[in-house]
Formats: structure tokens, C-alpha cells, sequence
């Protein structure tokens, strides 16, 4: 076998290779043309006939063709490959800008979203969180508090009593557990009280006989006006944006003095709007709750969650908070 | 407490913009609650003479008036339906081309008769309510003067909110003061005032304590009119209504000073004395507003010499009363202790414009001018002459001692965060009417007689820093004075609630109060914290459980077309103190979850839970599954979740039936043998009362409990081994009576393996008649694996004989 009887081989392979559209077609052009049956497999296993000579020269020569086609083969190969994935890859185009079919998770409800958000502001301060009874004696919901019987201040309240004689109501504020907090630890003392509250309020769309409230207390040496003011600055901006400030208006709580209103500014067509009463523990409070007045002083606030959220989230109808309508409930 | 611009402005002036005035009170303590302007856009109102009137020809109701023109002299012919007036009074004629609010006038027929105009009422002119006559003035008005020159109608009205604390704000003179001290300027001098007559008046026994002054003056020569036009009208704007000038004075004055009079027609005082006392019970009195009255031990009476006559600080006696005809006046200014006037209003549900004064503290030094400045204007508007007078010495009692207030002002400076010097506090103070002495750093102060609440060096505080203006208190973050953070049982409660929202239920926050009929959820009682002033009938008890407020919310949304919904709440759940729920709470956590009240009185059971409730169709379309509906399984898959987060054992399921329950679907979940959770699927019948396709799957389970735990030691899971060595699947069925539930068997396929078990599950349920009488098949796949080496097929044998054993011994047995 000569060079030219090799190049006739070598240029029948490479244009059938060539011509081979696809995997399998290629596939019966490799064993055409690289098997043991084709010329090329053939010729190669005559080679034991040969001298020596003359077999290390076609050797040479057949393994030159053998090298040559096969690289020829694989390039082909690598060619119909990226084709055919190419065409896969079309064939499994999938249009994913629609709404993704989802398993369906629950929602966290508005109000404990915003109450934990708020808590969290207060956790991120050092406070701690303390919890309370709702059904709650006279006597930590208004006496300790400095709100005696016949105090103006009851008036105010519209309590829901459980048991009268026995001095027995659904607390009004979280305040209670305020003092409950205080007859049972020594100062310092940084908490806040998230929870329910009740109001003899008929339902509206601004008023819930049950509302949801955190309110807030530090006593320790030292505490001043300008500490809560700094905290209720902290607490604002957290909840409504880092350009907020907060307003201090002369107000009357029995359980502060002096109090204070809380308001923070909105938009201009707003302008300051009411959030939240606060105050320096009033000096009665503490002594009543067996803290020394002369050493230590504090602040309270007391938060309505509703109406945080109703503002923030522009809730127009406070109904809609307890109502639990799907499509509310779906919104947050 | 209202208060008209240019009333203010007598007293003290006010060179800013209303918009100004109300920022600067609204911040300083006197909350501004509405700015009016009744009367706005009353225009062409001229004071008119009527001169004749005659009967409509056409119409019974209405009179054909002749009245005086614009110049005081033409005559003007209106149609009138009032007939509180005649010849020769004072009217307020709307002429042609007037404006009243909301309307022009114009010459109009009426049943035949030209029309010039219409004579005004009250309301018309937005100087009061009164609608059912004309406006009659008194004394002396130039005829044809226009209304708005004569009056302020229009002018801006304050309404404000007065703090419990702060009854001097309830004057147009308590709230002038304060504006004075705010803006640190003059309190123009005290209206005018009569003289004090000889003091050889009615004789005033003082019998009882409560009292902290009791003038009265007799006053002669009364003749009550209609009331002048300029205190009509600031009567009017601070909403109350015009009665005649005698008692429009004691209204009046009462606005102006904040001190609240009584008029008694001396001619009709029994005895003409009076002794003041506390009632000894059971009196009768027939008050001012026609009710008849019993009194009660301790409530302030006034007496003459035939018993009760007035209802002190609280209301006058009918019996007493001024009447057209008065002509002798007593005229009494007296101040009440306030709990004492507090205690009888709130008994009686009377809240009158004295009581709300009296209530606040009246100043008791006070009463002197009040009472001769009325006598100086019932001298002008109704003709009395002051006769003689009584001044009764106060009683004793705390809330008339005013005690010196000493503080150190470098405190206060320290409370408020304020670098103020002692004398800069002085000085604010001293704004205030307070007498203030100063050594060094201690402030010695002696409040005015009319500020009860400065008491404290705390009340002195407040006084400082809002005088001085709360903007100034500066803004600081405390120290971190303690540790805070949630506590691990806080945090276990967040994390369980994200478990149950991960289950597809969304949270929802219900009103939890309950009628009488509820679905009973964990250990159900019939106990009921009811409430004392329930503000509905079904709203009558804090809610048991719940369950009741979840299916409210499935009620609501399915009336709303919904086809299906889960929601879940944790809350409070209330119980009697003795109610069942107690037990398994005390055997597993212990008391700890009780709360009770001062000296340990116990309140009611109000332990925390977690409620389920579902029904209808969980995908639908858009979803994973569109065809899912919400399942009992649910729930309890929600409720094992739970648990397995808390670190608890898993929770034993016992087969119960229980009112409005489905009798073979509901489960009640027992821990360490003690009910903590119930789980199943409603009653049709009770779907069927909550207007809820069938079925409805709820569940309730005893947060306390798992909370409880986790505040007694967190729960720390530990890492599992992660083996390497294959594992083998065994798959069997089981063939057992219908009464060994899958978890007995569970047990029992868990027993018998041993700890090569690695994981154990049902998967398939088979009833045939392949099978005996009342049995069924159960399949469940087994993986055993072992740690140490790689389990064979003779592993697989060995465990598959304990198995049958196991089961033989429960009379069940593998299928072959």
C-alpha cells in the first residue's frame, strides 16, 4: 500500500464523516471506515503478512491514517453533539415570566408583625420583654398605678370589670405588668409589655373594645427626660424612616408626671401626628411598687399597635385588623 | 371647654395668627380639639323693633310682623311662624340680600304674603341650638345695628380638652392665665365687680366637712329679661343655651371664672336659712331637671328650713328654683370637695357643668369674686341690687391644705435633662402664680390657690419644662442598664408560630369574647369568665378556647364566597379559677403558669394556646395541588411540627368522642397521660350550625405547656450520627383488628426492631374479603441500619421474626 492508496481512504472517510448529519449516521461512518471490517481495519490486520520492512513502513503509514481519521471523527462527533443539545435546549424552552405555581404558605396576621418589629426595636436597646395576665386585679391595673377608686382617671377608661366586688377587670393597659415587673425586681429595670387590652368601647372604625399595646419602662439611676426622649426618637425613626423626629407635648397620665404626648412628623399634609403617651414614672408608682424614689428615677410609653400599623400601612378601618377577611390577610 | 377668641383676648393679649395660637396650647398642656367659627357668614342681620303683628289670613301657624327698617325708623312687613315675642321687642331681622349660613335671602310669597327677609332664631344665626323662636334681645341695641358689628359671630371658638388635673383651664380666665404665663406677659386686671354688701345676710350653718367656701349674697329688685345680645351670643359659643338673665349671669360668670353659682329665689328658702350637711341617706330631692332624687349617706345637701333645696356641687332643687317672677335673689358661690361631688355624680349618672368643675377643684379662693362680679352683672342685665352677704368660713380637710413644695432644682434640672439654675426655675414658676423662695439650690414654693396639682417636686418639674417648652428637652439614648433579649420561651413562641404558618394556616387575631354556646376545644368545661358589663349578649364571656373565634372567621370569609381557608391564632384562653384545665397544667409544669393578684388572690385560668381551624379546598387554581382540601392531618401534622421544634416527646393520640366532634375522626393528643391538645373534624351537624361545607377540620393544643418546658431549660437537639453504611428497606403488612390503631402497632414494629430502626412508616390501609371478619391490613416500610457494619439479608430475617412475635402477641400478624 502507497501514499496515494492511503489519501483514497483518508478522503473517503472524511467526507463521509463530513456528511454524517447526525449521531448515528456518524456512528455507522466510524465503523465503515474505522471498524475491523472497513480498508482501513483490513489493512491493518493484513500487516502480519508483510516483511519487516515493509510492515514498519504501511504500520507507519496505516497508524498516520488511523490517528488522523479518528481525530476527524471525534471533532464530527464533538460537532453533532453541541448540535443536538442545542436542538434539546430548544425543545425544553419553558416561558417562566407568568405567576409560579406555589405551594401555599400562611401569613404572620398585620398586628403581630408590627408588634414584634416594634418589640424587636426595644430588644435591640436592652430591654426585655415581660408578659402579664388580661384578666387582671383592680389593684395592679389602677391603685399601684396611682389611679385610687374615684380617681378621674377610672372615668376615663371605660373598664370592663369581670368581678367588681372582687376587684377583678380586664386590664386596660399593659401597665400591670409594669408593676408587676417592679414588685419582683430590683432596678435597673428595662422592660417592655406587649399585649392585649380592653376598653368598654362598642366597635367602630376607629375604636375595639381589644386593642394591642407595648409599653414600655426603665427605672434605674439616673434616668431622665432626655433618655426618653432619645428612646422614642430610636423607636420612631425604626418604624417610620430615619428622617423622622418626635414632638414632645405637656399631657396628664396618673402614672407619669411629668407626661408626655408623642408626636412624630409625617408628610407635610399630615404634619405631626399622635402616636403615643409617655412620661417620667410618676414618684407615687415607684414607692407604691417598693422602689426608692429618692435614688432612682424612670420613664413609661405606651405604644397602640393599631395604630402604628393603621398608619404605616394605611389601615382605614380598624375592623378590618380583627375581621380576618382572606384577601386582608393575604395584603401583609 | 370652649373658648371665643375675643373673650380670651379681654384678658390677655394674643398678637398671633389662631393657626399659631393653637400650636402654642395645643403644646403647652391645653389640647386644642376643634378651632369653629359658628355663626360664619351671617352677613345683612340688623336689630329690628317689632311693631305690630297680626295673624296670617291664609295660615294659622304664621304671623304677618310688622318691623322697624334699616334706618330704625320705615317699616318693614315679614312672615313669621315664631310667636315668643311682641310689640316693642328686639328681633334680628335678615333683610333682603342677607346671608345665613348655607342660604341668601330674598323677598319671598309665602301663602299669599310678601316676604321682606325673616326674623332669626338662635340656630339661624349660629348662636345656639334653640330653634323653636326668635332671637329676643335684651337691654339696650341700636335699631338697625348689623349683628356682626354688635358681636363677634364667626369668630374663631378653641375648643379644649381639659387634663383631670387641670380644672382652672375649665375658665376662659384659667386658660387666659396660663396663656399669660406661657407667653410671659400681663393677666389684665379682673372684670368688673360689685362691692360687698354688709354682711348681715341669710345665716349659712356649715355642718358637715367638704366645703371649702361659702359665700352667699341676697340680692332685691330682680326683674329677669331676656339676657343682652354680647352675653347671649359668648353663651352660645361656648354651647350653652340661654334660659334669662338671672340665670344666664350664674352660666356666664361660671365661663368666665370657672366658679359654677347657684341662684335660689329667696322668697321661696324656707326659713331663710340654709345648713349645709352630709345627707344621713334616704332623702328625697327633686332636682332642677324635674327628677326626683335619694340621696345617699355622705352625699353635700343644702337645706332650709323644709329640708333638702339643693344637691350641692351637683344640681339646684326645683323647689328653690328662680322663676320669671324672682325678684329676691341668694345667690350662692360655694366649692365642693371634689371626691365628695365625684362619688354623688357618678352615682346618679348626673354630670352637670358644675359637678364637671367641682370634680376638677375649684379654687375656694375664688368664690368671693365670683359671686360679686355676678352681682355686678345682674345689676346691669336684670336690675339686682346686692342687699346683704354671707361669707361662711371653709372647713377643714387635706385637699384644701396648701402645703410649701421644697425641691432641689439641681433634680429637677437632672429629671428634665434641662440646664436650668434655681433662679431660672424661680423665675418660670413665679409665671405660674407660685411664690417661690430660693436658697441656694432648693426651691421653696407656694402654689396659687388655684393649682391644685403642683404637690410634688415631680409636679414641679412638669410645671418647669413646660413653661420653659418640652422642645428643649434634649434627645439621648440611655445607657444599657441590662441585659435584654427575648427569653428562650419568647423565642420558642415565634419559632412555633412560623412552624404552623409554614403549614399553610395564616394567622389571625379574633375579638375573644364568646356567647353561651361554644365548641369546646382542650379539656372542655363548661366554665365561663363572664364578664360584669358585657358590651353584647354574645359577647357575654372571655372566650374558653379558641375555637369559637376561628370559626367565626371560616363563617365570615365563606359568607364572602370563599372556597376554602385555614387559620390558626395564639392567644389567652379563660377559665375558672377551679375549671378542669387546671389539672394537667399543674401535673406537667407545675403552678407556675398561675396568676394571681396582691396578698395571692387568685385571678381566673388564662393559659396560652394555639387553635386550628380549615375547611374546603386548599390549592386551587395556580397552585402545586389544585385539587387538595384541608384535612385533619393537617392539623395534626401542624401539631406534631410544633412539638418536634419545642423538643418534646411526640404526643400520644387517643380516639374520642366528644360534643360537636365527628366521633370517629377526633383525636385528643395526651402527654405523659394528661390531655394538652385535641385534634378532628367537626360534627356535620355542628358544620352545618356554622353555615361550613362539610368537613370542617379544627384542633386546639396547650401552648403553656410546651412554652412551660422551654422556660425550664432550653431545648438543645443534638446532632444525629450520619451513617454510611446502606440501608435496608423492609416493606410488610400487618393484618390486625380494627381496634389496634396504627400507633399501637407502630409501638409495638419499634419494640421488636430495636435500635437498628432507622426510620418506620404507613404507607398504604387494605380492607377485603381476602381478610378475617373486622380486620384490616396495614403496610409499613421498614429502614433498618446500623452504625457499625452493613446490615444483610439474614439482619432483615431475624427482625421480620421479632416482628411477628411482637405482633402475634397483640393478635395481629404479618401477611404473607
Amino acid at each position: 500500500m502507497d501514499a496515494s492508496e492511503v489519501a483514497v481512504l483518508r478522503d473517503a472517510a472524511l467526507a463521509a464523516f463530513a456528511g454524517a448529519e447526525d449521531v448515528a449516521t456518524l456512528e455507522q461512518a466510524r465503523i465503515d471506515h474505522l471498524g475491523r471490517r472497513s480498508p482501513l481495519g483490513e489493512a491493518q490486520r493484513g500487516l502480519g503478512a508483510l516483511d519487516d520492512e515493509e510492515r514498519r513502513r504501511v504500520g507507519a503509514l496505516l497508524n498516520g491514517l488511523r490517528t488522523e481519521v479518528t481525530e476527524a471523527f471525534d471533532r464530527r462527533h464533538g460537532e453533532l453533539d453541541a448540535i443536538e443539545l442545542g436542538r434539546r435546549l430548544e425543545r425544553e424552552r419553558r416561558d417562566l415570566t407568568g405567576p409560579a405555581r406555589r405551594v401555599r404558605p400562611g401569613r404572620p396576621h398585620l398586628l403581630t408583625q408590627v408588634e414584634e418589629e416594634i418589640v424587636d426595636v426595644f430588644v435591640g436597646m436592652g430591654f426585655s420583654v415581660a408578659e402579664g395576665p388580661e384578666v387582671e386585679s383592680g389593684r395592679f391595673n389602677f391603685d399601684l398605678l396611682n389611679i385610687p377608686p374615684d380617681h378621674p382617671a377610672r372615668g376615663t377608661m371605660d373598664t370592663i370589670y369581670v368581678d367588681e366586688d372582687a376587684d377583678v377587670v380586664l386590664r386596660t393597659h399593659t401597665s400591670p405588668v409594669q408593676v408587676r415587673t417592679m414588685l419582683t425586681h430590683e432596678p435597673p429595670i428595662a422592660v417592655v409589655c406587649p399585649g392585649r387590652v380592653y376598653r368598654a368601647d362598642s366597635v367602630d372604625a376607629t375604636h375595639s373594645p381589644v386593642f394591642t399595646q407595648v409599653e414600655g419602662l426603665l427605672v434605674a439611676e439616673g434616668v431622665s427626660m432626655a433618655h426618653l426622649r432619645g428612646t422614642l426618637l430610636a423607636f420612631a425613626r425604626a418604624l417610620f424612616g430615619d428622617d423622622r423626629e418626635v414632638r414632645l407635648r405637656p399631657s396628664f397620665f396618673p402614672f407619669t408626671e411629668p407626661s408626655a404626648e408623642v408626636d412624630v412628623s409625617f408628610d407635610s399634609a399630615s404634619g405631626w401626628l399622635e402616636i403615643l403617651g409617655s412620661g417620667m414614672v410618676d414618684p407615687a408608682v415607684l414607692s407604691a411598687c417598693g422602689i426608692d424614689p429618692e435614688r432612682y428615677t424612670g420613664f413609661a410609653f405606651g405604644i397602640g399597635v393599631e395604630r402604628v400599623a393603621m398608619l404605616r400601612h394605611g389601615v382605614a378601618d380598624i375592623r378590618d385588623l380583627y375581621d380576618a377577611d382572606a384577601r386582608f390577610l393575604a395584603a401583609f | 371647654m370652649r373658648l371665643p377668641l375675643s373673650w380670651l383676648r379681654e384678658m390677655v393679649d394674643l398678637d398671633m395668627p389662631v393657626d399659631e395660637l393653637v400650636t402654642l396650647m395645643s403644646g403647652s398642656g391645653l389640647e386644642v380639639e376643634s378651632v369653629t367659627t359658628p355663626g360664619a357668614g351671617v352677613r345683612g342681620v340688623r336689630v329690628a323693633r317689632v311693631l305690630h303683628h297680626e295673624p296670617h289670613p291664609d295660615a294659622d301657624s304664621l304671623r304677618l310682623v310688622d318691623v322697624t327698617g334699616e334706618g330704625g325708623d320705615e317699616v318693614v312687613r315679614v312672615v313669621c311662624g315664631a310667636a315668643n315675642f311682641d310689640v316693642g321687642d328686639l328681633v334680628l331681622h335678615a333683610t333682603v340680600g342677607a346671608e345665613l349660613p348655607g342660604m341668601r335671602l330674598e323677598a319671598r310669597t309665602i301663602r299669599g304674603q310678601v316676604s321682606q327677609g325673616m326674623l332669626a332664631s338662635p340656630r339661624e344665626l349660629g348662636l345656639g341650638d334653640d330653634h323653636g323662636g326668635l332671637l329676643v334681645l335684651g337691654g339696650e341695641v341700636a335699631l338697625g345695628a348689623a349683628l356682626d358689628e354688635l358681636v363677634p359671630v364667626g369668630e374663631p371658638v378653641i375648643e379644649i380638652a381639659v387634663q383631670p388635673d387641670r380644672g382652672d383651664h375649665l375658665s376662659v380666665r384659667g386658660v387666659a392665665r396660663d396663656l399669660a404665663a406661657l407667653l410671659d406677659t400681663e393677666l389684665r386686671s379682673a372684670p368688673e365687680a360689685a362691692e360687698r354688701p354688709g354682711a348681715t345676710g341669710v345665716p349659712v350653718a356649715l355642718e358637715t366637712d367638704g366645703v371649702g367656701a361659702f359665700v352667699a349674697w341676697t340680692l332685691a329688685d330682680t326683674t329677669a329679661g331676656p339676657s343682652p345680645l354680647w352675653m347671649r351670643a359668648r353663651l352660645a359659643q361656648c354651647g350653652i343655651r340661654s334660659i334669662d338673665s338671672v340665670v344666664d349671669v350664674t352660666n356666664y360668670v361660671m365661663l368666665e371664672l370657672g366658679q359654677p353659682l347657684h341662684a335660689f329665689d329667696l322668697d321661696r328658702v324656707a326659713g331663710e336659712r340654709l345648713v349645709v350637711r352630709a345627707s344621713h341617706g334616704g332623702e328625697v330631692l327633686t332636682t332642677l331637671d324635674g327628677t326626683e332624687r335619694r340621696l345617699e349617706p355622705d352625699d353635700l345637701v343644702i337645706d332650709d328650713a323644709d329640708g333638702p333645696a339643693s344637691l350641692a356641687g351637683v344640681m339646684g332643687g326645683a323647689r328653690t328654683e328662680v322663676h320669671p317672677g324672682t325678684r329676691r335673689i341668694l345667690l350662692e358661690g360655694a366649692v365642693w370637695e371634689p371626691l365628695r361631688i365625684r362619688r354623688t355624680s357618678r352615682r346618679l349618672g348626673l354630670v352637670s357643668e358644675a359637678s364637671t368643675r367641682f370634680e376638677r377643684r375649684v379654687d375656694p379662693d375664688g368664690a368671693a369674686a365670683a359671686v360679686a362680679r355676678a352681682a355686678h352683672l345682674l345689676g346691669l342685665t336684670a336690675g339686682a341690687t346686692p342687699v346683704a352677704s354671707t361669707l361662711e368660713a371653709r372647713s377643714e380637710g387635706s385637699w384644701l391644705r396648701r402645703d410649701r413644695v421644697t425641691a432641689s432644682a439641681a433634680r429637677l434640672g437632672r429629671l428634665l435633662a434641662l440646664d436650668l439654675d434655681a433662679d431660672t426655675q424661680a423665675g418660670l414658676l413665679r409665671r405660674s402664680g407660685c411664690d417661690v423662695d430660693v436658697d441656694g439650690d432648693t426651691l421653696d414654693v407656694l402654689p396659687p390657690s388655684w393649682r391644685g396639682d403642683l404637690e410634688r417636686p415631680a409636679d414641679l418639674a412638669e410645671e418647669v419644662a413646660r413653661l420653659h417648652g418640652y422642645e428643649h428637652v434634649p434627645a439621648e439614648l440611655p445607657p444599657l442598664v441590662a441585659r435584654g433579649g427575648l427569653d428562650a420561651a419568647q423565642r420558642l413562641e415565634r419559632s412555633l408560630r412560623a412552624a404552623v404558618l409554614a403549614h399553610g394556616f395564616d394567622e389571625v387575631v379574633t375579638r375573644p369574647f364568646v356567647g353561651e354556646q361554644v365548641l369546646a376545644g382542650v379539656v372542655p368545661s363548661d366554665g365561663r369568665v363572664r364578664l360584669a358589663n358585657p358590651l353584647a349578649q354574645d359577647a357575654s364571656a372571655m372566650r374558653p378556647s379558641l375555637l369559637d373565634g376561628l370559626l367565626g372567621v371560616l363563617r365570615r370569609n365563606r359568607g364572602q364566597g370563599r372556597s376554602g381557608m385555614a387559620v390558626m391564632e395564639t392567644g389567652r384562653i379563660h377559665r375558672p379559677v377551679e375549671d378542669a384545665i387546671g389539672a394537667p397544667l399543674d401535673a406537667l409544669i407545675g403552678t407556675g403558669w398561675r396568676w394571681s393578684g396582691p396578698d395571692g388572690f387568685a385571678l381566673p385560668l388564662q393559659p396560652r394556646t394555639v387553635g386550628f381551624a380549615a375547611f374546603g379546598v386548599r390549592g386551587g387554581p395556580g397552585w402545586l395541588d389544585e385539587a387538595a382540601t384541608w384535612d385533619v392531618e393537617d392539623v395534626l401534622a401542624a401539631m406534631d411540627e410544633l412539638v418536634r421544634r419545642a423538643g418534646g416527646a411526640p404526643l400520644v393520640r387517643r380516639s374520642v368522642d366528644r360534643p360537636g366532634w365527628h366521633p370517629g375522626r377526633t383525636v385528643v393528643l395526651e402527654l405523659d397521660g394528661q390531655e394538652v391538645g385535641i385534634a378532628g373534624q367537626l360534627h356535620p351537624r355542628m358544620s352545618e350550625a356554622w353555615d361550613l361545607p362539610d368537613p370542617v377540620v379544627a384542633g386546639e393544643l396547650l401552648l403553656e405547656v410546651l412554652l412551660a418546658a422551654e422556660d425550664a431549660g432550653a431545648h438543645r437537639a443534638s446532632a444525629p450520627a450520619l451513617v454510611r453504611h446502606p440501608a435496608v428497606v423492609v416493606d410488610v403488612a400487618v393484618v390486625a383488628p380494627e381496634t389496634l390503631t396504627i400507633a399501637a402497632i407502630e409501638g409495638a414494629l419499634r419494640d421488636a426492631v430495636g435500635p437498628v430502626l432507622d426510620d418506620l412508616r404507613w404507607f398504604d390501609e387494605f380492607r377485603g374479603s381476602q381478610l378475617p371478619e373486622g380486620h384490616r391490613s396495614v403496610a409499613f416500610r421498614l429502614r433498618l441500619q446500623d452504625a457499625e457494619r452493613q446490615l444483610g439479608d439474614e439482619d432483615a430475617d431475624s427482625a421480620l421474626e421479632r416482628v411477628a412475635a411482637a405482633l402475634a402477641e397483640l393478635g395481629a400478624s404479618l401477611r404473607a
